[in-house]
């Protein structure tokens, strides 16, 4: 075994705590493959848990990690990994250097956007809800299955991060020194402070706005939209379409908001089904039919249909995450 | 449990260009660098972003390493970094938040436990002596540095990694049958 007399309890406990060194993680992780170590150190580290036990570690699922970050290592190659013995591409290298230095300037010029050198982060959600801050403040909350990539620190003159999939709604803080632009393949979405909701479905990209003003524009269209308006545009045409009807119910999953107004059930239902990643079901389809007005702020999913079960006349059980509405419905 | 071997490294260089190679780092790695990034963050899905974020600049980079302890050297190293970096962040975050609020330092509230944790363990918590109390919560539930802490009580830094040792030393003595409880491998003593 080696180097065990130099780890000691006292450097497990400052481990644990967030206080160990890189230099000491490496010897503690080196020192926890041997099993009776292991066995050590999960009887301290039951006890640091048992203190706090919402804040423990989850089992990590090295697989699943990998699988994740596949998919994204193949769109982040740029440049092959070989080295090419010198002698003979030299004067080949020499001949191409021209055509080559005028397709960096192209190729830098067209992505003047995207940040070459500071360290990026990328977010995904899989299967849960994540709200995140950015380096300025602002927040993201990503839906399932959703992925976002943004620079740990945004440089002077702007705030640029990329939705490559999914749903986020957007918090913006103000900074009219610096735009924020949500970079998405169909179109780039600019705003300096505001609130709105981006989706991704396949081809077709749609903007939401709850708050403030925005731009979406892309190669061939531009659009400036203000509360209460949505853009949306499909793969074919690349032109906008905007609507009037952005309800905020779409993006309770970030704020946490329902607002019901003689709103149809059916309605009702596909938003909470939405925001809690539950589904409803029900016995008799003229419930469909039954309107309701309430507001729900940061309730639990059951608590929402409790309630409509009590205003409506309606009974509702659970099982698991799938709940049913049952009783007699409305005309 | 590791298909690939440190010594077979050592000859060729690690290149993390070809992919089965970059594969075999990962599932050796992967695991540990996470444990140490949540020690840092206290926050698993933060935790696993940000070495997957070194992973996928390292892929991106196709860099080389001349052998296995440097390699590791490198991932730690990376991901102290760049926790210590969003701990910074969220400073900054929360400054910003109080701010707006109040105008008076936030007030330190040792005293507070959080909801889930149980009675047992909180009496116990409770039977630490007050410093040493005071300085494990701090840690424990404020999330504050070692170096934050030693400065809010104008101790040393030294003194506050004796206190908190002192009070896990104490606590495991105290809760030796919480390991049932959250159930941890054999049932030894």
């Amino acid at each position: 075994m080696k180097n065990d007399a130099e780890i000691t309890d006292d450097l497990i406990y400052r481990y644990l705590a967030g206080e160990a060194s890189p230099e000491d993680a490496l010897r503690i992780d080196a020192w926890l493959q041997a099993h009776d170590n292991r066995r050590h150190y999960l009887e301290i580290k039951a006890v640091w848990d048992a203190t706090h036990p919402t804040k423990s570690s989850r089992p990590v699922d090295t697989a699943s990690a990998w699988a994740a970050l596949q998919t994204r290592m193949t769109s982040v190659r740029t440049h092959s990994e070989s080295a090419k013995p010198k002698s003979f591409v030299f004067a080949i290298a020499a001949s191409i250097l021209l055509v080559l230095t005028c397709s960096v300037i192209l190729y830098l010029y067209l992505n003047r956007d995207v940040p070459s050198v500071t360290n990026e982060i990328a977010l995904q959600s899989g299967s849960s809800i994540r709200k995140v801050s950015l380096p300025d403040g602002s927040e993201v909350t990503l839906y399932h299955n959703s992925a976002l990539v943004y620079p740990e620190q945004f440089p002077k003159d702007n705030r640029l991060i990329r939705l490559e999939g999914g749903e986020a709604f957007f918090s913006v803080a103000s900074d009219p020194t610096r735009p924020f632009i949500v970079h998405a393949p169909q179109a780039d979405i600019r705003v300096t402070g505001t609130s709105f909701n981006v989706l991704m479905k396949g081809d077709s990209l749609t903007v939401s706005v709850n708050e403030g003003s925005v731009k979406v524009y892309n190669a061939t269209d531009s659009v400036t939209l203000t509360g209460g308006y949505t853009a949306h545009i499909s793969g074919k045409d690349n032109l906008f379409t905007v609507t009037s009807t952005a309800d905020p119910n779409l993006w309770a999953y970030a704020t946490g908001k329902l607002v019901f107004d003689e709103t149809r059930l059916s309605e009702v239902i596909r938003h909470i089904e939405k925001t809690y990643s539950c589904s409803i079901n029900v016995r008799n389809e003229s419930i469909y039919a039954c309107r309701l007005t309430a507001r729900f702020e940061d309730d639990s999913a059951q608590n929402i249909l409790n309630l409509i079960a009590e205003t409506l006349n309606l009974s509702v059980s659970r099982d698991d995450s799938v709940f049913t509405l049952e009783g007699e419905g409305c005309h | 449990m590791t298909e690939w071997t440190p010594d077979q490294a050592e000859v060729d260089g690690i290149a993390l260009g070809d992919e089965h190679t970059f594969h075999n780092v990962f599932k050796r790695y992967y695991e540990g660098l996470c444990n140490y990034a949540f020690t840092i963050l206290k926050d698993a899905d933060e935790g696993e972003d940000v070495v997957q974020s070194i992973f996928l600049k390292l892929w991106e980079q196709g860099k080389r390493f001349d052998a296995d302890d440097k390699l590791k050297a490198y991932l730690f190293k990376s991901v102290y970094h760049r926790c210590i970096n969003q701990l910074a962040h969220r400073t900054i975050r929360i400054k910003h938040h109080d701010q707006e609020k109040s105008q008076t330092p936030p007030v330190q509230q040792p005293e507070v436990f959080p909801d889930e944790v149980d009675e047992m363990v909180k009496a116990a918590i409770n039977r630490l002596p007050l410093q040493c109390r005071t300085v494990f919560m701090m840690s424990r539930y404020e999330e504050l540095r070692y170096s934050e802490i030693a400065q809010r009580l104008n101790i040393s830094v030294n003194t506050v990694e004796n206190q908190i040792s002192k009070a896990l030393k104490f606590l495991r003595a105290e809760l030796k049958n919480i390991r049932e409880i959250y159930g941890h491998q054999s049932n030894e003593k």
